[in-house]
């Protein structure tokens, strides 16, 4: 059979786009709309599967940076635990040394990341460090959401594609 | 040991317990009738996921909700599906009673729409607000007329509305195709016609007089020289992030505190209607006369910023045909659009308050497409958990756009 994702994802695409779209004619207008997302899905699935272990793995590179720069502020002051940082921290380099680590596991990680960091911002209210806790978030997310945003590009929504940066996940020819 | 002890991030939000719902209810207030919706949806999630809604089901209940209301038999034909938007169900019929004039004997046709909500939409909210604020504007600006509602789901599947059929269309023939309506591209021809008017109409809703409209209430009023009513707005977004999103996201915690510490006073109550943009409208193509305002759902009382700033967003815009204007909703420049709604309206535009609702709608923005529309998808609870899916890949646009904004209206 073909084992690649990208061969099935291709097949459902143009049965549904060369076949069933053209006879469905003068169907219900909602319909015909929910078959092209269901279309620019797979399409989506496809340009994006082959790449996602290393995006998942650029993410958590990434909150883990966010989040060791984080504990270097709060050395001292939030207690001897990085505000509770440092234990995912070592749990996030774990895995990304670890061969047998699944997609799924840089998602929680990075997932585990951004709940604590999003928790450390609300609990820093009032602090002395609030500001500059604030600051190195707003530094640290503005390149991670461009990579989210070059991910999302297929799908359409970017007024200018070709000014976002170059995928970071894509191996150099 | 404590619920959050056993439930991960996630469970709790795609089942959550009593405890969590009131938790986050007393953590972020809201207004009253927002609070109702809000919790409403939180309860469903529990339920089963949404079953698709047969077309005569809808016949079925509209006809008694209408019957009910009227005192006497009506008749329901031509029923079909009304595609457009990306949270509600419609469904458009012909209507065979007495007319408004109720004259026993009397029979005429009247082309009506059942608006209803599914378990959950990228913006829950109130059958019983919108019905009550199109009533209010109608006479100001075009909406179609509202006739009946049962903001209860006495009679239909889900809460629902029934207003008149509005002709127009809602995007140009040209640009049919374009799914989400987002970015419409009028055109030279089409875009002269209806900036104007788009302009006109944004100001003659935020001049109605509140004070005149008991037809309001289910609205709390807010008090001018306090900023309560803004925070109460900001509370509900946040509350919709608390209950909703799919992951969390530090910027989104830097900003909310910016947000309520920050909260204006307000410095008039006027009717906002929350959602105006292009795609919001109906037209006629040839006359290029707006016909129908549209989407009133997300209306609150409040500051008329908030509609000026959520018309300019970005993900609103295109750029017009020389490659290098951008032209928000489709209509004009940004400082256009402020200097033309100030002569029109007579209202001051103030660009604190414009830099601080720019940041509100970019966050409200980022709460509905990163968390209700994902987790509508996610829980399959709307009859458009594809488009809804499709619409949250929009939603790391909207954050980023959201962090370069605030970075550059804060210090």
């Amino acid at each position: 059979m073909n084992q690649e994702f990208k061969t099935q994802l291709q097949v459902v695409q143009r049965a549904l786009g060369e076949v069933i779209l053209p006879a469905l004619g003068s169907a219900e207008s909602h319909v015909i709309e929910q078959l092209h997302l269901s279309i620019a899905a797979l399409s989506f699935m496809q340009q994006r599967l082959p790449h996602a272990r290393r995006y998942y793995r650029g993410t958590q590179q990434r909150y883990l940076a966010m989040a060791e720069a984080i504990g270097a502020l709060l050395a001292g002051r939030a207690g001897a635990d990085g505000g509770g940082l440092d234990p995912l921290v070592a749990e996030g380099r774990s895995l990304l040394d670890s061969p047998s680590a699944e997609n799924a596991d840089y998602r929680r990680s990075t997932a585990d990341l951004r709940a604590r960091i999003a928790a450390l911002v609300a609990d820093a209210q009032g602090s002395a460090y609030e500001v500059a806790l604030d600051k190195l978030v707003l530094d640290h997310s503005g390149p991670i959401l461009l990579q989210d945003r070059v991910w999302c590009a297929p799908l359409g929504f970017e007024l200018r594609p070709d000014d976002l940066p170059a995928p970071e996940w894509k191996p150099v020819a | 040991m404590t619920m959050r002890d056993t439930m991960t991030d996630q469970d709790v939000r795609r089942h959550p317990s009593d405890a969590f719902i009131e938790q986050v209810r007393t953590r972020f207030p809201t207004e009253a009738e927002v609070d109702v919706v809000l919790t409403r949806k939180m309860h469903r999630r529990n339920g089963p996921s949404f079953q698709t809604v047969q077309l005569e089901t809808l016949i079925h209940g509209v006809e008694r909700l209408i019957a009910e209301r009227l005192g006497y038999d009506i008749g329901v034909e031509g029923a079909r599906w009304l595609s457009g938007g990306a949270s509600k169900l419609q469904m458009r019929f012909d209507l065979h009673w007495r007319g408004e004039g109720d004259e026993p004997g009397s029979q005429i046709v009247t082309p009506m729409v059942l608006r209803m909500e599914p378990a959950a939409s990228v913006t829950e909210s109130s059958r019983r607000r919108e019905f009550e604020v199109i009533r209010a504007v109608e006479g100001t600006v075009p909406v179609p007329h509202a006739y009946w509602m049962d903001p209860d789901a006495t009679f239909l599947p889900y809460p629902a509305m029934v207003y008149g059929f509005a002709t127009g269309s809602a995007k140009p023939s040209h640009d049919a195709g374009k799914v989400t309506g987002l970015g419409q591209n009028y055109g030279p021809a089409l875009r002269a016609k209806l900036a104007p008017q788009f302009v006109d109409y944004l100001a003659r809703i935020h001049n109605l007089p509140i004070a005149e409209r008991p037809v309001l209430a289910s609205f709390e009023r807010p008090v001018v020289g306090s900023n309560a009513s803004v925070i109460r707005q900001v509370n509900a977004a946040r509350r919709i992030w608390e209950e909703d999103r799919v992951e969390e996201e530090p910027v989104m915690a830097v900003v909310y505190k910016w947000l309520i510490g920050n909260a204006p006073p307000i410095d008039r109550a006027s009717i906002v209607h929350g959602d105006y943009r292009s795609g919001n409208f109906l037209f006629d193509e040839q006359g290029g006369e707006i016909t129908a305002w549209l989407d009133w759902e997300g209306a609150v009382l409040g500051d008329r910023h908030q509609d000026l700033t959520y018309a300019a967003l970005p993900i609103f815009q295109h750029f017009a045909e020389d490659d290098k204007t951008v032209l928000v909703s489709g209509m004009m420049p940004e400082a256009e659009l402020f200097a033309a709604y100030e002569r029109a309206s007579g209202l001051p535009v103030d660009p604190q308050r414009l830099k601080y609702f720019g940041v509100f709608n970019r966050y409200l923005v980022s709460v509905l497409l990163l968390a209700a529309s994902a987790r509508a998808a996610r829980c399959a609870a709307t009859h458009q958990d594809v488009l809804l899916n499709h619409v949250s890949g929009m939603g790391y646009l909207a954050l980023s756009e959201l962090r370069d904004f605030f970075r550059s209206v804060t210090p």
